[in-house]
């Protein structure tokens, strides 16, 4: 039992979702405009060089980027709030969960949902275990032997600009699911310490 | 589709059918993509079939849609949950107190009706947040302050009626101390207003809290007697200057006179901010001592020997502690005091509150910097913003920080009993919950200090987690509910709790044979026969539901 301040310390880590009816997230064909909508914005967080690599990927792409640095207060208040308020837009990110936690029960209030989850975390030895559900369970294509997710940080930005949300509530409902697909991947190059702590790949639409 | 339990399908299927026709089909939620969203994020019973859940949900955007909702519940008894922005998180969030029930989601209410710079005062419906307010504010360019509690993303109503606090001014860090005048439609779909507004016309709603005869506003608060539609709150005036003070004290027992000459000079006005209690001796960061230490990479680990000497004074010497605080400079107990107001008096103060602490012997004082305000960007950088009226989502850049975690944390809930303003106190409280934690094998908890939102007593606050395992929560629901009872026979009560322990927390208040429950239950059988208001909110359930 931990006093408040303590406790916080402690922390909102991952949620894993309840159960819900399941659905498969259908494959990406990359040829239908409307089940891939353009991405208004990425989130990623400059403490964390997986989430900078992700951010450059997606401005390859030609997705503008947010940074924050764990706090969403200035991205939601300054420029999200105002933004929803016209509109449904699409946004994407790999942040601690904190970030996570928050843009997705804001998005709520614009009947937005979190489509996909991704969960990255550093195993004891060394490589990373990626946990996706949802849209983008077309992660599974870039997967093709113990290297594929060498470059996983871009790797998931490619995918998540190539989402298929056609059937948002099935979307929806794996990633309140939880039905994960697990992946490992070495150790990043030249960032043998990094990883510090989990961090989230998501996409809400 | 369910229906709520004691509802035929039909029934209920009807209900809908008309209250569609109230307030749109599009704002009837019946599917589980969307009463999904109302399960409480920090629910202690995830994955288990106790888990309050909702059956559906209502989006209304008027009063008289509120009603009209209310009027079909009582026809074919449906019960209803209201909720603001539904952001009680660690004392409940959205879900019912009632599982079943359906949510009447007031946050699409969200009209700023008044805010009033000359009277600082506003009036606002329930589905108004703090940052709502905030920006209207800044927008308009006001001279007031919203005191907002942290994080600020929830309703200004939903918080006061449950009784949440803030940081600023003790008359403005009471929510609910801090309202002026109700909306309410009762259960029987009549509106009701409360203090100036019951006399129409009166230009003093917003003034003049009580009204004539019984000041009824309470009863309105952590109950279910009523759904608000409308509360004014009296605002902070932007003060032209804010200034912190630290007293550094240097042994354990200087606590014992630290305590009155704060209660003094907070009861006699001298000092109004919320006082920040810490100890760096014993590691207890003040409040912006840790946003800032979260915020920054890991902290260094503390020198080995500090801790054997913490673990020394926690079974009861703490001399060699002192002789360490000496020798390195570290206070036992520092409290900052903060003062709002014009730049002369400010310092005045706190040179008054000098003078005062300055009676303990060895006490020392660092003066803070004097801000005139409202802050600059830079200032902005280094200050914990609630107490400056300003809204954040910061505490929730605080992450995980192990990267394995078999039984990640799912939230928390609150433990939070009012304990007595004295060192007395605070030392019992420390010594009875650490052989609690030691006893019901909870991690050790370390020396504690009680938060000082309220003028006149003390919080104690503790974190249970929430976890994903079902197993887990079941032993510390257990065991909430034993530190209920165990606070209980130390005459500590809980100031507010999640639905889940709300029948505890009333049970305790149980003087003369519990007459304060049944009074509510008295009142709640005169004013909702049908029950159809949050049953079971704060322990007060109706006939049809009340347990024998």
């Amino acid at each position: 039992m931990l006093d408040r301040r303590g406790f916080i310390e402690a922390g909102l880590a991952a949620s894993i979702a309840v159960a819900l009816g399941a659905s498969e997230a259908r494959r990406v064909n990359g040829e239908d405009a409307a089940a891939h909508p353009a991405l208004y914005a990425a989130v990623l967080d400059r403490r964390f060089p997986e989430s900078r690599e992700f951010g450059r990927a997606l401005e390859r792409l030609g997705v503008g980027t947010r940074v924050i640095e764990g706090d969403v207060t200035k991205l939601w208040y300054q420029e999200l709030h105002r933004r929803w308020q016209q509109g449904a837009a699409v946004i994407a990110g790999l942040t601690t969960y904190g970030p996570l936690f928050c843009l997705e029960r804001l998005s709520w209030d614009h009947r937005l949902r979190l489509v996909y989850r991704g969960t990255h975390a550093r195993l004891a030895d060394g490589r990373i275990e990626h946990r996706v559900c949802g849209a983008t369970r077309s992660f599974s294509v870039v997967h093709e032997g113990a290297d594929s997710l060498a470059r996983w940080p871009a790797q998931v930005a490619e995918a998540l600009a190539r989402s298929d949300v056609r059937d948002r509530t099935a979307a929806w409902r794996a990633v309140r699911l939880g039905q994960e697909d697990r992946y490992l991947s070495p150790p990043l190059p030249r960032q043998a310490a990094a990883l510090s702590e989990p961090l989230y790949s998501w996409l809400i639409a | 589709m369910r229906a709520p339990p004691g509802v035929s399908s039909s029934d209920f299927a009807e209900a809908l059918r008309q209250i569609e026709q109230v307030i749109g089909k599009q704002w009837v939620f019946t599917s589980d993509e969307d009463v999904d969203l109302y399960r409480d994020a920090f629910s202690p019973f995830i994955g288990e079939p106790e888990e309050r859940v909702a059956s559906a949900a209502f989006a209304p955007d008027a009063v008289e849609q509120v009603q009209a909702i209310v009027r079909v519940a009582n026809r074919y008894k449906i019960p209803l949950y209201p909720i603001s922005t539904g952001r009680n998180l660690g004392y409940g969030g959205s879900a019912p107190a009632y599982s079943g029930s359906v949510v009447l989601d007031l946050k699409r209410m969200n009209r700023i009706l008044e805010v009033n710079e000359d009277n600082a005062s506003c009036l606002v419906e329930p589905g108004v947040s703090y940052f709502d307010l905030y920006r209207y504010v800044q927008e308009h360019g006001l001279k007031v302050w919203v005191d907002v509690p942290d994080p600020g993303w929830g309703s200004l109503i939903g918080n006061a009626l449950d009784r949440g606090g803030g940081y600023t001014r003790a008359q403005f860090r009471n929510h609910f101390d801090a309202h002026c005048g109700l909306e309410i439609v009762l259960p029987n779909g009549e509106l009701m207003r409360t203090g100036m507004g019951a006399l129409p016309g009166a230009k003093t709603w917003q003034q003049y809290k009580s009204g004539f005869g019984p000041w009824i506003d309470g009863m309105f608060s952590q109950s279910n007697f009523g759904i608000i539609t409308k509360m004014g709150f009296w605002l902070m005036p932007e003060p032209e200057a804010y200034l912190s003070g630290t007293v550094l004290a240097a042994k354990r027992d200087d606590l014992y006179r630290l305590i009155p000459i704060l209660n003094h000079l907070e009861n006699s006005g001298v000092t109004s901010g919320m006082p920040d209690l810490a100890s760096p001796l014993l590691g207890i960061l003040s409040i912006e001592e840790y946003a800032k230490a979260m915020a920054d990479k890991p902290q260094p680990a503390p020198d080995p020997q500090l801790l054997a000497l913490r673990d020394k004074a926690e079974a009861g010497q703490q001399a060699e502690l002192e002789a360490y605080g000496a020798r390195k400079g570290l206070a036992y107990w520092t409290f900052k005091l903060k003062f709002y107001g014009p730049a002369n008096v400010v310092a005045a103060q706190w040179a008054h509150c000098k003078e005062k602490f300055g009676a303990i012997p060895g006490v020392k004082f660092q003066d803070g910097e004097l801000m005139r305000l409202p802050l600059t960007a830079e200032q902005r950088l280094n200050v914990h913003w609630p107490e400056f009226g300003i809204p954040t989502l910061n505490m929730y850049s605080i992450g995980a920080r192990s990267s394995t975690n078999p039984n990640p944390t799912h939230g928390h809930m609150w433990f939070s009993p009012i304990i007595p303003r004295n060192a007395e106190a605070v030392f019992e409280a420390n010594r009875v919950f650490a052989a609690a934690a030691r006893e019901f094998e909870l991690p050790i908890l370390r020396f504690s200090l009680p938060s000082t939102y309220w003028e006149r007593a003390f919080i104690f606050i503790f974190g249970f987690p929430v976890t994903t395992d079902v197993a887990t929560n079941r032993k510390n629901r257990a065991t909430f509910y034993k530190l209920i009872d165990l606070a209980a026979q130390h005459g500590w009560g809980e100031y507010r709790t999640a639905p889940a322990y709300q029948d505890a927390v009333m049970n305790v208040y149980s003087f003369n044979n519990h007459a304060l429950r049944r009074f509510h239950e008295t009142v709640k059988d005169a004013l909702d026969p049908n029950g159809i208001i949050s049953p079971g909110r704060y322990g007060i359930w109706p006939k049809h539901l009340r347990k024998t």
